[in-house]
């Protein structure tokens, strides 16, 4: 028996712009005690697979069965006993009100499980899980890998069948995230149920029995354990996916010929084709001068909130034309960090010099008016208005510098060639991918040349692709444009792109 | 929860205040019932002698009967009503307890009457005391009776009038005396009265507090059934009680306490308004609630369950406690009315009915606000509709339905149905619908809004964006202020409405400061009551003459009232209204005018005290009387006398005759007279002749005379002095008429009547009218379609004009009767004594007085204002916990901007930029919709303050100088808090 078993899966969304496919006809299996690792860039469809798996959506069309049954008449307290779900927001899948005791018990109490066995099965799991010490405590007492940890137990605390999780550390750092993905193999094996873990994070298929690669809605390529073996899916009608790295190597563009030879299926660019020209972040070629030696600088500074200490007399420097990333566990004091160099906190000691003047001397108008003139920041929750367009958000934060407006339209043109969005100035962001959202909040940061560019985890919610993009652009930005870039990230591919890496915190997050 | 309970509370605070105010209103209308009739009594008459019951069999009887009635037991009373007792006329009576009927003016009270020595009290009337055998009346002492109500019905106008006043002004025959003693069953039972007729009463009297709305229909059904046992029982009782009048109070105070509860609406409206508001408020979290629940495997039942006792629990918290709150205000409502606070609460508020009206309004509350929650958007043509739009086009269909169907009144109210719960809903339903428009509109008005402030400053800009980008959260504001400041000014509006109304009742009732005409008590005609001199001294007085009539076959009217008016009052009278008429007050004295029409006739000098008039008749002979209109304006005959042959003609005048005028000589037929045939109708006597005049001589000195500008009516015909004349009474032309004439011969008099009656006016716009029994023609030159002290058909002229005409017709029928008075000084308290006092005075300050005493407007006032304090109250805070909710919900942004290189100067312009914005689209929205709400209201329900029918008709009357101020208070009060809050908000540094 199959846990899960899908036959051209078909799911079409009615948008105001027309007709869109999330599925185009996806084909999978998933063995009864088969953990399947789902990986695809944003916009493939993984997530719409998952919520008709789990019965939160119905199907266009096509076949789905759960464990030998039609997932569309699958009674809803038969559902609720086979599968566990996990989200990968798990501060909104854990009510703050509850304690962890509490949320892991409710799943249990909502299919009426007797008081005592409920409390024994949670605090088998919070011990499991590394959080026997935690059961009194809120959502807001606990770290991101904590809570996502005690989502994972909400999930499984029901003994399901079948597990699923969308995106279970999306929005943790790497050591967490490595965590996670370790507990969900784990305890999928000892539960004895069957995983499909969507994801775009390729550390997730170190736990996998089997990896499949979803894009445009089709099932693309398939892998055995740990990604290895790795082959393409052949679709219904011969549709074949390959990959965008192998046809540009083979100098595939628009057009490729296919032919048998000798028992094998070969395919060739087609005459004439020219090779696409990958699209790169432009620059405008000048160079500003650098600022000579350090941007900024942190002296001695420690920062407390109430008994908590983020930060304990830090040193640091950050010069021009160079990008620096900060990286350290969730709660290490990274986002703090960025926010004492934007004046947008206050330090409890020490020193932070910015341009060579001290921050904590300063008012928090002349601070703004510092950031207005000299630093960007890119923060975790853009503020881009949705309803403007690419240019036009960019030159409301030209105008909240105190740029004229005639000073607006060609800076901001030029920040958005910049970072490779000119021919989508126009466009309302609404409709622009997360990448491209996260490209403008650049380009608005950058708009202004600011001598220092502040930005607090730009690829969270990326996939590979854009992550790769928004990397090499931070890195140019420093390069090409002189300014001194300071990231915050868990990011392996910011990360690789850095001259330099501050790391903060040792410890673990517990 | 805040928003449910303060409409609950007004609501409940509503009911028990309309239906203290309603008690209030019954009490006062029982008080105003004539103290003979207010009361519930049963009489019994008889004679024992004749074998009647004694008063032993009848007693027993007639207490069963009204056992069960309040005011309990009732007090008993005998009346041998002008008996002639030991040769002496007696009204002689005995009451149970006397002391509690008399106010003793001298000696004692009686003790317990018994035949040995029946002690007595006298009250009235004058003459000896009776001597009988076998009772010995004894009086004790002299006093006056407390209240007319144990032998109003069963006494004389003039003993009652004598038990009233101390004295008359005119002569009135004497009354007998009323001997009053004390206890019924002694004197009943007295042989010596054995033989006289007696009326035996039993008396329940009413007082302010004997019957409540919640009880005068049980009330009437107990009097009924007392009625019916009585008549069962056999016997010769009759029961009386003013339940005509308590059923009509009944139902006014009922038709107010309905109107009241047009604020309920509006409350239930504020109610649903914030169950809405707050359900949209709360849509994300209850969606992410119940996503989360469905991750963890909760089903549809157990996640709906959680919805509905979330919302069931704040739903019935805020009911309860609002209901509670209401119970406070409805009794500090009732206590400023003057009303028992504990009694209305009882049947109102914390009654079952209301307690089960508060238990409906939660259910409604948890079921609008699960269904508003979790309903989800349907779409149509890219548009999603939610239930709440839904409901909003439910709703606005209502509206354009019950206005169609016309406007209501007290009847349709009282009635209640359809149309009395529609127009009780009316306000909810307005402002339910605009504040769901208002929602709707605002996203695409802001978007608007963006466009344009593309070059604006940037806190403008960045003001407009951020409302642009969280359209649901500014709608959430923007609808909760229009909700509140369109009831605040309706409330206000309504107030200022019923006001205005008041005012312009009392001035239509009374144009001047003061209204006198004749009293029907005394029966003194305006002119006769004092000199000209007299009345002038008071002020400006206006002679006034008001009739009625008809037009015959005008079967759209039920008669008219023909008002004759000095042109020139016309410009400065009161109680007009530029929608009475097209025309102005100036153009209507214009098109009234008719030129000089002073009565005519031969003056008689002022001081002669005898009036000749020599004639000579070669014919049948003659009764001639001359009428003279008296210097006051009075008409009166004078008997010349017998005129046969040659003769002259003589009378003494008398002191109010002297400088009069001499109108027209009536010539009747005198003696026996020949019979005569006339035309076969058979034989009738007939007087004819000729009759030559000469000259009147007053005081023995001629006075000239032009008998030739005199004419003579059916029967009579002259040639300057000479008069020939043929009567002939059974052809109705009984009495020659040779009168002078007079300047409105043979015209039509102007008029401005009421558009009924000029659609009957025929060609040249003549219009013949019947006043009084008499014809009279006028010309339309004008229509008014209401006049101030006119109900119905009008007809308004030229006093003088009219006055003549009528004189003319018929000599007396065209007496001033009215005087419309500007009075000077004190003259208004002139007015209540000597000469005026006999004379029935109306003041519009007393008109306006009654009219705000009256506990169901001095309620509704009430009621309203409190509304709109209440609702203003709301708003303010509203607005300042969603300012307060916005800044905490929206600290990514603001730190976003921060972050950008906004300075604090610039985040804080623009936050109260925005809540200006805000604030200024719901001030917006809340003026036109409680302006529409106001003239829909105003124009559909036709009631006064009192619940009475409005003459006229209210007009909608914003006091905007009040409004302005309260609402430039409110934004001043919201901007200061905003400035307030905002700024601790941006204190410190932004992490």
């Amino acid at each position: 028996m199959k846990a899960i078993e899908i036959r051209d899966l078909f799911r079409v969304y009615s948008t105001p712009d027309g007709d869109a496919a999330a599925l185009q006809g996806l084909t999978l299996d998933v063995g009864e005690h088969e953990l399947v690792v789902v990986l695809g860039p944003s916009g493939s469809g993984k997530t719409t697979l998952l919520q008709i798996v789990a019965g939160h959506e119905r199907a266009s069309a096509g076949v789905v069965r759960v464990f030998d049954r039609d997932a569309r008449r699958l009674p809803a307290r038969d559902r609720s006993r086979i599968v566990g779900y996990v989200d990968q927001h798990y501060e909104r899948a854990l009510a703050p009100e509850l304690t962890v005791r509490e949320l892991v018990a409710l799943p249990l109490e909502l299919r009426g499980v007797p008081a005592r066995a409920a409390a024994r099965r949670v605090d088998a799991l919070l011990e499991r899980v590394g959080l026997g010490g935690r059961g009194d405590a809120r959502r807001a007492e606990l770290s991101g890998g904590e809570q996502q940890r005690v989502a994972l137990c909400a999930g499984l605390a029901h003994e399901p069948t079948l597990l699923l999780a969308d995106e279970p550390t999306g929005e943790l750092d790497a050591a967490n995230a490595g965590r996670v993905y370790r507990l969900i193999g784990e305890l999928a094996r000892e539960e004895g149920c069957a995983a499909l873990i969507v994801s775009h994070d390729q550390a997730s298929t170190a736990i996998a029995d089997r990896v499949v690669q979803i894009r445009d809605g089709r099932l693309a390529a398939e892998s055995g354990p740990a990604g290895n073996g790795a082959s393409i899916v052949v679709g219904r009608g011969g549709w074949l996916h390959l990959p965008e790295e192998l046809l540009a190597r083979a100098g595939i563009g628009s057009h490729a010929i296919a032919a048998l030879e000798e028992g094998r299926l070969v395919v060739e660019p087609a005459a004439g084709e020219e090779l696409p020209v990958a699209p790169e972040p432009r620059v405008d070629g000048r160079v500003r001068p650098a600022t000579e030696g350090a941007v900024a600088e942190l002296r001695a500074v420690s920062k407390r909130y109430g008994a908590t200490v983020v930060l304990d007399g830090l040193d640091a420097r950050f010069d021009a034309g160079r990008l620096m990333v900060v990286t350290g566990p969730s709660g290490s004091g990274k986002t703090t960090l960025l926010r004492l160099v934007a004046g947008l906190a206050v330090q409890t000691s020490g020193e932070v010099v910015v341009l060579g003047r001290e921050l904590s001397g300063l008012d928090r108008t002349a601070r703004a008016r510092l950031r207005a003139a000299s630093v960007g920041v890119v923060s975790q929750q853009s503020g881009l208005v949705p309803f403007l367009g690419a240019q036009e958000n960019v030159e409301l934060g030209l105008a909240l510098r105190g740029r004229p407006a005639e000073e607006r339209h060609a800076p901001a043109l030029e920040a958005l060639k910049a970072v490779g969005l000119e021919h989508r100035a126009g466009q309302r962001v609404s409709r622009l991918s997360s990448g491209e959202q996260a490209r403008v909040a650049l380009a608005r940061a950058v708009a202004a040349r600011p001598a220092l560019l502040l930005a607090d985890e730009p690829t969270s919610r990326l996939d590979e692709a854009n992550a790769l993009e928004v990397a090499l652009l931070l890195a140019r930005l420093a390069r090409e444009l002189g300014i001194a870039v300071v990231c915050a990230t868990h990011d392996a591919r910011v990360i690789d792109q850095a001259d330099e890496e501050l790391a903060l915190g040792q410890e673990a997050s517990s | 929860m805040l928003g449910i309970g303060a409409a609950a509370a007004v609501l409940a605070g509503i009911e028990a205040a309309g239906l203290a105010a309603g008690d209030r209103s019954l009490g006062r209308a029982v008080i105003s019932i004539d103290a003979a009739d207010r009361g519930v009594r049963v009489d019994w008459s008889g004679i024992p002698a004749q074998g009647s019951p004694a008063f032993g069999a009848v007693d027993p009887v007639a207490r069963q009967a009204l056992a069960a009635l309040p005011g309990g037991p009732p007090t008993r009373a005998m009346l041998l009503r002008e008996a002639e007792i030991g040769g002496a006329l007696t009204d002689l009576a005995a009451i149970d307890d006397v002391g509690r009927w008399v106010r003793l003016r001298s000696g004692r009270l009686p003790r317990p009457c018994t035949p040995a020595r029946c002690e007595v009290v006298q009250l009235a009337g004058t003459g000896r005391l009776p001597h009988l055998a076998g009772l010995n009346v004894m009086r004790v002492g002299r006093g006056s009776i407390a209240s007319l109500f144990p032998f109003g019905p069963l006494i004389s106008s003039p003993t009652s009038r004598s038990i009233l006043t101390s004295s008359s002004r005119y002569h009135q025959p004497a009354a007998p005396p009323f001997l009053l003693a004390d206890g019924v069953a002694r004197l009943a039972t007295a042989r010596a009265l054995s033989s006289f007729q007696r009326t035996y009463s039993w008396l329940l009297p009413l007082t302010a507090s004997s019957v409540h709305p919640w009880s005068s229909d049980g009330f009437v059904t107990r009097v009924n059934r007392a009625r019916s046992d009585l008549e069962a029982g056999g016997g010769a009782f009759d029961l009386q009680a003013p339940t005509d009048q308590i059923v009509e109070a009944a139902a006014t105070a009922r038709v107010g306490q309905r109107r009241l509860l047009l604020l309920g609406g509006a409350a239930v409206a504020l109610l649903l308004g914030f169950v809405v508001l707050a359900a949209v408020a709360g849509r994300r979290e209850a969606h992410a609630t119940a996503r989360r629940l469905d991750r963890l495997g909760a089903r549809a039942l157990q996640i709906g369950l959680l919805d509905g006792v979330e919302a069931t629990a704040v739903a019935v918290l805020g009911v309860a406690l609002g209901w509670l709150a209401g119970v406070g205000l409805g009794a500090a409502a009732s206590r400023h009315l003057g009303d028992p606070a504990g009694a209305a609460l009882a049947h109102s508020a914390v009654s079952g009915t209301g307690i089960g009206l508060a238990v409906l309004l939660a259910a409604v509350a948890a079921v609008v606000l699960v269904l508003t929650r979790r309903s989800p958007a349907l779409s149509f043509g890219g548009a999603s509709v939610t239930v709440v739009d839904a409901l909003a086009l439910g709703a606005l269909l209502a509206i354009l339905l019950g206005a169609l169907r016309g406007d209501t009144d007290a009847a349709s109210l009282d009635r209640g149905g359809g149309t009395g719960v529609f127009l009780l809903l009316l306000p909810g339903l307005v402002v339910f619908v605009a504040a769901v428009a208002t929602a709707r509109l605002l996203y695409p008005s802001l978007r608007l809004l963006e466009r344009l402030a593309r070059s604006a400053p940037t806190p403008a800009r960045l003001a407009v964006i951020s409302l642009a980008r969280s359209p649901g959260r500014a709608a959430i504001v923007v609808t909760f202020l229009v909700a509140s400041l369109a009831l605040a000014l309706f409330a206000s509006a309504y107030r200022s409405t019923l006001g205005q109304g008041q005012s312009d009742e009392a001035a239509y009732a009374v144009p001047r400061d003061a209204l006198a005409r004749e009293s029907l008590d005394t029966l003194v005609l305006v002119p006769a009551a004092a000199s000209p001199s007299a009345y002038r001294r008071l002020g400006d007085v206006a002679p006034v003459l008001r009739l009625t009539g008809e037009v015959s076959g005008l079967i759209s009217s039920q008669g008219l009232t023909l008002l004759g008016i000095p042109p020139a009052t016309l410009p400065r009278l009161g109680g007009w209204r530029g929608d009475f008429s097209s025309l102005s007050r100036s153009e209507l004295a214009r098109r009234i005018a008719a030129g000089p029409s002073a009565m005519r006739g031969t003056r008689l000098p002022a001081g002669a005290r005898t009036l000749e008039l020599p004639a000579e008749v070669r014919g049948t002979p003659l009764d001639v009387k001359a009428t003279v209109m008296t210097p006051r304006g009075l008409f009166e005959t004078l008997d010349l006398g017998l005129a046969s042959g040659r003769t002259t003609l003589r009378a003494q005048l008398p002191r109010p005759l002297r400088g009069g005028l001499v109108v027209r000589l009536s010539l009747l037929r005198a003696g026996e007279l020949p019979l005569g045939t006339n035309a076969g109708l058979g034989a009738q006597p007939v007087s004819a002749g000729t009759l030559r005049l000469g000259d009147f001589r007053a005081g023995g000195r001629p006075v000239p005379t032009d008998f030739g500008s005199w004419t003579g009516g059916p029967g009579v015909h002259a040639t300057g002095s000479s008069v020939r004349y043929l009567l002939t009474p059974d052809t109705g032309v009984a009495i020659g008429v040779f009168r002078a004439r007079q300047p409105t011969d043979g015209r039509a008099i102007p008029a401005v009547v009421s558009p009924a009656l000029a659609d009957a006016a025929g060609r040249d716009s003549l219009l013949p009218v019947s006043i009084e029994g008499q014809a009279l023609l006028l010309r339309v030159t004008g229509v008014a379609s209401r006049f101030p002290t006119i109900q119905g058909d009008l007809v308004v002229a030229d006093r003088a004009a009219v006055s003549t005409a009528m004189n003319t017709i018929v000599p007396g029928t065209g007496v001033t009767n009215e005087l419309w008075i500007d009075a000077r000084g004190h003259s208004l308290q002139a007015l209540r004594r000597p000469p005026f006092d006999v004379l029935d005075v109306s003041t519009r300050r007393d008109v306006l007085a009654g009219l705000r005493d009256d506990p169901l407007g001095r309620g509704a006032v009430l009621v309203l204002g409190g509304a709109a304090l209440t609702a203003l109250v709301l708003a303010l805070v509203g607005v300042l916990l969603a300012l307060t909710y916005d800044l905490r919900d929206e600290r990514g942004e603001l730190f976003d901007l921060e972050a950008q290189g906004a300075e604090p100067r610039t985040l804080l312009r623009h936050l109260r930029l925005r809540f200006a914005l805000g604030l200024g689209f719901g001030v917006a929205g809340g003026i036109v919709t409680g302006v529409i709400l106001g003239a829909l209201t105003v124009g559909l329900v036709r009631l006064t303050a009192g619940a009475g029918e409005p003459v006229p008709p209210l007009e909608l009357a914003i006091d905007w100088p009040l409004v302005g101020l309260a609402l430039a208070g409110f934004v001043a009060a919201a901007l200061l808090l905003a400035f307030v809050v905002t700024r601790a908000r941006l204190r410190g540094t932004p992490a």
